[in-house]
C-alpha cells in the first residue's frame, strides 16, 4: 500500500472493499453513478465531485434516490442539476450504462437490498466502505491542505525575498548553472528598462548584449567563467561611456549560488554604479595632486615636521634654500642640516609653535652655505582629527633682497633728506587740511621756529592771514604750480620776512592730490638790494628827464638871450638910437623875457615837485595821477621823435597797491623805451589803456614802432639787457620794471613782433580801501 | 656891397622874432620861417646867402629840411642849430652838406660871425661860378 502513492490510496481502499471494484474509468468517460442515500453522505459526495477533490477519481453522478425529497442530498443533487432524484432506488436501475451505485444509507438491508436487485453490471460501493473511503478522503484532504499553507508561506517568503532583492538599490541578476536568467530585481529591471518576464528565461549573453557593451560582457562573462571553475566570489569595476559620452562606472560581484552538497546551482551578480564615488575619488585625486602641485611649485620654502623636529614633507623651494635634495632632508632635524646657530632659531621657532599652539613669526639672519640670509618664516601648528598637534608647519621666504633694498631705501631717504635739510631753500610740506607735515632745516633757520614746533600746526600761521593762504591754495588746487610769489611773514622774533615761495600740489603716485610743497627763499636782503638798484635807477630816469628838462629850459634861455641881447645892442648904439624908440623896445622885450622866465620857473618848480614827492612815499597809487605828473616831462622828448601819445585812460579806476613812485617809474620807463625805439624813425604812436579787471588794474602801453626782435624777447627782462648804443641805456630798465610789478603781486606781460609794434601789460591788484583815494 | 640875406628857421617864434631884430641892426637882410617847410617855399622864391636852420623841429626836422635845400639849391649855405647838439647829429649834419653848426643857446657874435663867414664863402662860390661862365663863353664863342 506504501508504495501504491499517496494519489491513487482512495481507489485502492475501494478495491480493497470489495473484489470487483476497480474504479477505473471505462474508456474516455468517468464512470456514471447513482448515489442511493440522500443525506449528509450523498451531499458530501457530491461537493467532493463538484469540488474535484476526489483526487484522481472521477465520477459523474446521475441520479440520487432518497425517501425524503427534502434530505440535504437531495437538495443539493437538485441544485447541481442532477439528472434523476428519485424515492425508489429502483427507479436507479433504469439509468443506461449505469457504472456504479453508492449506498451512503447506513441501513444494512437497503444495503442488502441493493446487493440483490442491482444488476449485474453495476457494482455497488456500500455505505461501509464509502465510510472508509470517507476516512481516507479526509486525511488526504488534511496533507494537501497542509501542502497548501506549506506553499503558501514559502510563496510569502519567496515574495519577501524578492521584495528585499527588488529594494536593493544594487542590479541583481541571477542565473543558473546554464547561463539562463532566473531572477532579475526592480533596479535591474528598471535601469535596464526590461520587464521581468522578458528576461527571466533568456541568456545571460542576449540579454547583456542588449543591455551592456560588448567590452563589458567581456569582463563580466570572465567573472562568471572564473566563478564557475573556483566557486568563489569575485568581483571587478568597469568602465562604460553613455550616449552622452559621460564616464559611469560599475563595480560588479559575482557570487556562487551553491546547493547543500557544494554543487553549484547557479550565479548571482549585483551591480552597483558607482560613478559619484569614482568621481569623487578622481577629484579628490585632482585636488591632492594640485596641492602637492602647488606646494611643491611654491616660491616659498614650505615645510611640515613631525614633533620630534623631522622634516616630513618638503617642497622644491626648500630644497633650493638648504641646497640638498629632497631625500637628504626628509627624516632629518635642523640640527642635521644648518648651522649651529641657524639650527638653534629654527628648534626655538618650533618649540615656540608647540607651546603657544599658534602661529610665530620671525626673521632671522642665517648663514647658509657660506651666505649671510635673511629669512622671514611664519610657523604654525598642524592638529590632527583630534585637534593635537601632530605636526609643526612652516614658511620661509629668502628676504635678503628686500632687505638690501629697504636698507638702499633708508639709504636713499637719508640722502634725500639731507639734501633736503642742506638745502639753501625752505622747504614746507602740508596736507590736504593745510596742516605742515614737514619743515626743513632751511626754514628752520629763516624762521627761527623749529620743525616740531610748526609740524601740525595749520600753515596760515605762518601767514599774515587766513585769506592769503586760501587764496594761493586756491590755485595750486586749481592750475598747479604757483611761481614766485612774494609774501611777507613773520618769524618767530616777530621781525618781517620777504618770501620768495614757489608753491606746487603734491601728488601720490597715482596722481592723487595729497598736499602742497612750498618751496621758498628768503628774499628780504635781495629785496632790500632791489629797492636800491630801484632807488639809484630812480636817480637814472630823474637825470634822463633833467635832460628832457635842460631842452625844454634852453628854448626860453636862448629867447631871453636874444632879447636881452637886442636890447643890450639897442643900449650899446647910444646916440644912434632915438629914447623913444628904445623905451618902445624895452617895453617890448621885457615883458617877453618876464614870460620866458616864468616858463622856466614853471618847468623848474615842476621839477622841483617832481623831486620832492620822492620824499612822500605812498603805498597806493592812481594811474591817471601818476600819468598827469611824468607825461609833461615825457611830451616834448615825444614831440621832437615825431611820437604822439594818445592817453585813453578808463575813467573812475579804483586805486592800485603801490608806490606811487615805483608807479611813475615804471610807466617813464615803458614810455620812454617806445619813444626811444621810434625816434630813429622819426614818427609813431604810442597808446595808453586802462581797464579794471577782477581785482586788477590792467595798464596797457601800446606802440606801433619797428617792436622787438625775437632773441631779445627772450631775455626782455633780464638785467643789462638794452639795444641802445653803450653808454646810452643801463639795460636795467625793464628788469626794474618787472622788479616793481612782481614786487606788488602784479604780472607784467609783453607782446611783441619785429615790425607789428610792442604791447606791454601791466596788471596790479587793486588796494584794498578805494574810498581813501581822496589823499 | 649888397646886404647878406638870410634865412632864420626855428619853430621857437619869440627866439627867431629876437635873433631877426639883432641881425637886422647888424646890416643883415634878415627873413624867418616857422618850420621846414615854409623855409623851403622861400628859398624857391628868393635866393637866401645864409639859411639858420634849427635842429629840433616838429614837422619835418631840422636834418631833412637841410637835405632838401640842398636839393634845390646847392650852393646854399646852411648853418645849424641844435638844441642838445651832438657829436652825433652835428657829423650827419655836416655829411648832409651843412656849413657849420651850434649849439643852443649860441653866443650872438660867434652867430654872427658864423653867419659872415658862410656869406662871403657864398660870395666866393657865386664869384667862382660867374668865372666858370664866362670861361665857358669865351670857350664857346671863341673869339
Amino acid at each position: 500500500m506504501r508504495s501504491a502513492g499517496r494519489n491513487r490510496s482512495p481507489i485502492s481502499c475501494a478495491s480493497a472493499v470489495g473484489k470487483t471494484m476497480v474504479l477505473t474509468s471505462t474508456g474516455d468517460h468517468p464512470p456514471l453513478t447513482a448515489i442511493v442515500g440522500g443525506g449528509r453522505g450523498c451531499e458530501a459526495i457530491l461537493r467532493m465531485v463538484k469540488g474535484h477533490t476526489l483526487g484522481r477519481f472521477r465520477m459523474s453522478v446521475v441520479g440520487v434516490a432518497d425517501t425524503n425529497l427534502d434530505a440535504p442530498g437531495v437538495r443539493y443533487a437538485r441544485e447541481m442539476g442532477v439528472e434523476r432524484i428519485t424515492t425508489d432506488y429502483r427507479d436507479l436501475y433504469a439509468v443506461p450504462n449505469l457504472d456504479l451505485i453508492i449506498e451512503v444509507t447506513g441501513s444494512d438491508r437497503i444495503r442488502d437490498e441493493l446487493e440483490h436487485t442491482r444488476p449485474h453490471h453495476v457494482r455497488l460501493i456500500d455505505h461501509f466502505a464509502a465510510r472508509l473511503f470517507w476516512e481516507l478522503h479526509q486525511a488526504e484532504q488534511a496533507i494537501i491542505e497542509q501542502r497548501n499553507l506549506l506553499n503558501q508561506q514559502v510563496a510569502a517568503e519567496s515574495k519577501r525575498i524578492a521584495q528585499i532583492f527588488d529594494s536593493i538599490p544594487d542590479e541583481v541578476l541571477v542565473v543558473d548553472t546554464g547561463m539562463i536568467v532566473r531572477h532579475a530585481n526592480a533596479t535591474f529591471l528598471k535601469h535596464h528598462g526590461v520587464s521581468l518576464e522578458d528576461a527571466q528565461g533568456s541568456s545571460y549573453r542576449s540579454i547583456s548584449k542588449s543591455l551592456r557593451g560588448e567590452s563589458e560582457i567581456g569582463l563580466v562573462g570572465g567573472a562568471f567563467k572564473q566563478v564557475f571553475s573556483t566557486k568563489k566570489p569575485c568581483s571587478l569595476v568597469h568602465k562604460s561611456f553613455d550616449a552622452k559620452g559621460k564616464a559611469h562606472y560599475a563595480a560588479t560581484e559575482v557570487a556562487p549560488l551553491l546547493n547543500p552538497d557544494g554543487s553549484l546551482t547557479g550565479m548571482i551578480e549585483m551591480t552597483r554604479d558607482i560613478s559619484h564615488r569614482i568621481l569623487l575619488e578622481e577629484e579628490l585625486k585632482a585636488t591632492e595632486a594640485q596641492l602637492k602641485t602647488f606646494m611643491e611649485l611654491a616660491p616659498l620654502a614650505t615645510y611640515v615636521k613631525n614633533r620630534q623636529g623631522q622634516y616630513i614633507t618638503v617642497n622644491r623651494a626648500t630644497c633650493t634654500l638648504l641646497g640638498r635634495e629632497k631625500s637628504e632632508i626628509i627624516g632629518k632635524r635642523d640640527d642635521d642640516l644648518l648651522p649651529k646657530e641657524a639650527a638653534r632659531v629654527m628648534r626655538t621657532g618650533d618649540q615656540d609653535v608647540l607651546q603657544a599652539l599658534a602661529q610665530v613669526c620671525f626673521e632671522a639672519e642665517v648663514s647658509l652655505g657660506g651666505n649671510s640670509v635673511f629669512l622671514s618664516t611664519i610657523k604654525y601648528p598642524v592638529l590632527d582629527a583630534k585637534g593635537t598637534v601632530s605636526a609643526v608647519a612652516g614658511l620661509s621666504k629668502d628676504v635678503t633682497a628686500q632687505r638690501q633694498v629697504e636698507a638702499e631705501l633708508i639709504r636713499t631717504r637719508g640722502y634725500l633728506q639731507n639734501i633736503l635739510d642742506t638745502a639753501p631753500v625752505m622747504v614746507m610740506t602740508t596736507d590736504l587740511d593745510g596742516r605742515i607735515v614737514s619743515f626743513n632745516r632751511h626754514a628752520e633757520i629763516c624762521y627761527g621756529y623749529k620743525a616740531k614746533e610748526v609740524i601740525g600746526k595749520p600753515v596760515t600761521w605762518l601767514f599774515r592771514s587766513q585769506e592769503e593762504w586760501e587764496a594761493l591754495s586756491r590755485r595750486v588746487v586749481q592750475g598747479g604750480t604757483v611761481p614766485d610769489h612774494e609774501i611777507t611773514r613773520l618769524r618767530k622774533d616777530g621781525s618781517q620776512m620777504i618770501v620768495s615761495v614757489t608753491l606746487a600740489p603734491l601728488k601720490d603716485n597715482a596722481g592723487n592730490m595729497m598736499g602742497t610743497v612750498a618751496m621758498g627763499r628768503d628774499i628780504t636782503q635781495r629785496q632790500a638790494l632791489i629797492n636800491q638798484v630801484i632807488q639809484s635807477e630812480r636817480l637814472a630816469a630823474v637825470g634822463r628827464l633833467a635832460a628832457g628838462v635842460a631842452h625844454e629850459i634852453n628854448n626860453p634861455l636862448a629867447v631871453i638871450g636874444e632879447i636881452t641881447g637886442y636890447l643890450q645892442d639897442l643900449t650899446e648904439e647910444g646916440p644912434a638910437l632915438k629914447r623913444r624908440q628904445l623905451d618902445k623896445e624895452l617895453q617890448e622885450g621885457l615883458p617877453k623875457v618876464a614870460a620866458q622866465i616864468r616858463r622856466c620857473r614853471s618847468i623848474t618848480s615842476r621839477l622841483l615837485s617832481f623831486a620832492r614827492k620822492s620824499e612822500v612815499r605812498r603805498e597806493v597809487a592812481d594811474v591817471s595821477t601818476a600819468l598827469d605828473d611824468i607825461l609833461p616831462y615825457l611830451t616834448k622828448e615825444a614831440r621832437l621823435a615825431g611820437v604822439q601819445i594818445h592817453r585813453r585812460l578808463h575813467a573812475g579806476l579804483p586805486l592800485i597797491r603801490i608806490e606811487d613812485l615805483q608807479l611813475e617809474e615804471v610807466l617813464i620807463n615803458l614810455i620812454k623805451n617806445a619813444i626811444h625805439a621810434m625816434s630813429p624813425r622819426g614818427h609813431g604812436n604810442i597808446w595808453l589803456f586802462s581797464a579794471h579787471r577782477g581785482g586788477h588794474v590792467m595798464l596797457t602801453v601800446k606802440d606801433d614802432g619797428p617792436g622787438i626782435a625775437k632773441d631779445v624777447m627772450d631775455r626782455l627782462f633780464d638785467p643789462f639787457v638794452s639795444t641802445k648804443p653803450v653808454g646810452q641805456g643801463t639795460g636795467l630798465g625793464l628788469s626794474i620794471c618787472y622788479g616793481i610789478v612782481k614786487h606788488h603781486g602784479g604780472e607784467i606781460l609783453v607782446e611783441s613782433e619785429p615790425g607789428q609794434g610792442t604791447i606791454f601789460e601791466i596788471a596790479l591788484p587793486v588796494a584794498r580801501e578805494p574810498s581813501k583815494t581822496s589823499q | 656891397m649888397d646886404q647878406d640875406r638870410v634865412l632864420l628857421v626855428d619853430d621857437e617864434e619869440e627866439f627867431v622874432r629876437a635873433l631877426a631884430k639883432r641881425l637886422k641892426v647888424r646890416g643883415l637882410n634878415v627873413e624867418v620861417s616857422g618850420d621846414g617847410e615854409s623855409a623851403l617855399e622861400k628859398v624857391k622864391q628868393s635866393d637866401f646867402d645864409v639859411i639858420v636852420l634849427d635842429l629840433a623841429m616838429p614837422g619835418i626836422d631840422g636834418l631833412e629840411t637841410l637835405k632838401r635845400l640842398r636839393e634845390v639849391n646847392p650852393d646854399l649855405q646852411v648853418i645849424l642849430l641844435t638844441g642838445h647838439g651832438t657829436i652825433k647829429s652835428g657829423v650827419e649834419a655836416m655829411k648832409e652838406g651843412a656849413t657849420d653848426f651850434l649849439e643852443k643857446p649860441a653866443e650872438f657874435p660867434e652867430l654872427l660871425a658864423k653867419i659872415r663867414e658862410a656869406s662871403a664863402r657864398r660870395m666866393v662860390l657865386v664869384e667862382k661860378r660867374r668865372q666858370e661862365q664866362v670861361a665857358d663863353i669865351l670857350r664857346e664863342r671863341g673869339w
